[in-house]
């Protein structure tokens, strides 16, 4: 189902990331960007920023891309412009902690390159007109363009705000991504159809090894808004855009839980209170105070706790696993392109 | 695994209302109403409906799943 093309370029981006992600960490250690992994014992400092690694990937990968289908240089650059103003949006914050609302609406920069390459090329970046399931094209004018600034500033940010455990990040990503990817197959009769994502589901596969519990190294603002805006730019390339909304169903619920709860965009190191307690014996329980924001996470934990960090990772993945494969079920059900 | 299932349940939930959602507008709002402006405010409202229905939906089924959990201060 996948082609050769889309299995090297994958294949590509998986080495580069799988080299780069230990020399980043290193890096990142050696000028003392390190941040506490808060859910072990003895709090260690983790090197962070680990987006470096995966943008490290990503950008190769979309050169070698258009070498290898120089039709799709419009596409390519699109995505290449997205991923790296998400990028430097997460990068700064990285360093230099932003302000929730500063934050979000720095990411809504970076549809702006979406919109630039629909002008400039019009047939190849076509926008509007969303796949959906059953009835195929979705007439969709007026509220279309009125959510096209969340269609990339969304996912970056809903991805951002589910980055709290070791590995939940990547492995819940790489599943959406696949499921787009594999839908974009189901969808279009096209063999490269999915070429788009290859680069992002290789550098994924290539840094989760080390993002994984117990991570040796920490994604970052920069690593989450990447992994974010890459997914949401490609849906609105691929016409995906509801496929891709189903796939990280879990990350729209959450944010729209915590942001509802909180009344607001706040960053994390904003709130007075942690949606979870973290127990004598390093087990995580859901808080009770009704201050507290509501996640996913402390439902989870009312439902299921206490619970150890990795037991929670695994069962956060798993709801992204239950979505990526209702994403699937959804191209399934649009007609055939 | 309660949470799990729990929680896909309830995904599953809003997937498939999702799905009828896009299917009703089209069939009643874009297949009957003539008038552009019109069509837009009426799908407009349908989808903020929806969306509204499902977090308050939400916001209730987490306030009663976090009341119910079990106070572990009291160990």
């Amino acid at each position: 189902m996948v082609s050769t093309a889309e299995a090297s370029l994958a294949l590509f981006a998986a080495a580069i990331a799988y080299l780069a992600t230990p020399l980043i960490a290193r890096a990142m250690r050696a000028i003392g960007h390190v941040r506490p992994d808060v859910h072990k014992p003895g709090r260690p400092l983790v090197p962070y920023s680990g987006g470096v690694a995966l943008y490290i990937a990503i950008t190769p990968s979309l050169l070698l891309l258009v070498l290898l289908h120089p039709s799709l240089l419009p596409q390519t650059t699109t995505l290449a412009l997205v991923a790296t103003t998400a990028f430097l949006v997460g990068l700064v914050d990285d360093f230099k902690v932003l302000g929730g609302l500063t934050k979000t609406a720095l990411t809504l920069l970076a549809v702006l390159p979406v919109v630039a390459a629909h002008a400039v090329w019009p047939a190849q970046v076509q926008l509007g007109r969303p796949l959906v399931p059953v009835l195929g094209r979705l007439r969709l004018t007026i509220i279309y363009w009125l959510l096209l600034p969340l269609a990339v500033a969304g996912p970056a940010n809903v991805v951002n705000m589910l980055d709290v455990f070791n590995g939940v990040m990547p492995a819940s990503t790489l599943l959406a991504t696949l499921a787009l990817m594999i839908s974009t197959h189901v969808i279009y009769s096209d063999p490269q159809a999915g070429i788009l994502l290859a680069p992002l589901v290789g550098a994924l596969v290539g840094y989760l090894p080390y993002n994984k519990w117990p991570a040796r190294i920490l994604n970052g603002d920069s690593g989450s808004l990447l992994v974010g805006a890459y997914i949401g730019a490609a849906a609105l390339l691929t016409h995906t855009e509801f496929i891709a909304m189903i796939a990280l169903m879990p990350h729209i619920l959450n944010g729209a839980l915590v942001i509802g709860s909180v009344r607001g965009l706040k960053e994390h190191r904003a709130m007075e209170e942690r949606p979870v307690r973290i127990l004598p014996d390093y087990r995580l329980a859901a808080s009770r105070s009704l201050r507290a924001p509501i996640s996913l996470t402390r439902i989870i934990l009312a439902l299921d706790g206490p619970l150890s960090e990795r037991e929670v990772a695994m069962r956060l993945v798993g709801l992204g696993a239950v979505s990526s494969l209702m994403a699937l079920a959804s191209a399934l059900l649009v007609p055939r392109w | 695994m309660r949470a799990l299932l729990v929680i896909s349940a309830l995904m599953a939930a809003i997937w498939a209302s999702l799905i009828a959602l896009v299917y009703l507008v089209e069939a009643l709002i874009m297949r009957w109403v003539a008038l552009s402006l019109l069509r837009s405010v009426l799908g407009m409202t349908a989808y903020a409906a929806w969306v509204a229905a499902w977090y308050f939906t939400l916001m209730r089924i987490a306030r009663r799943v976090l009341k119910r959990a079990p106070d572990l201060s009291a160990r």
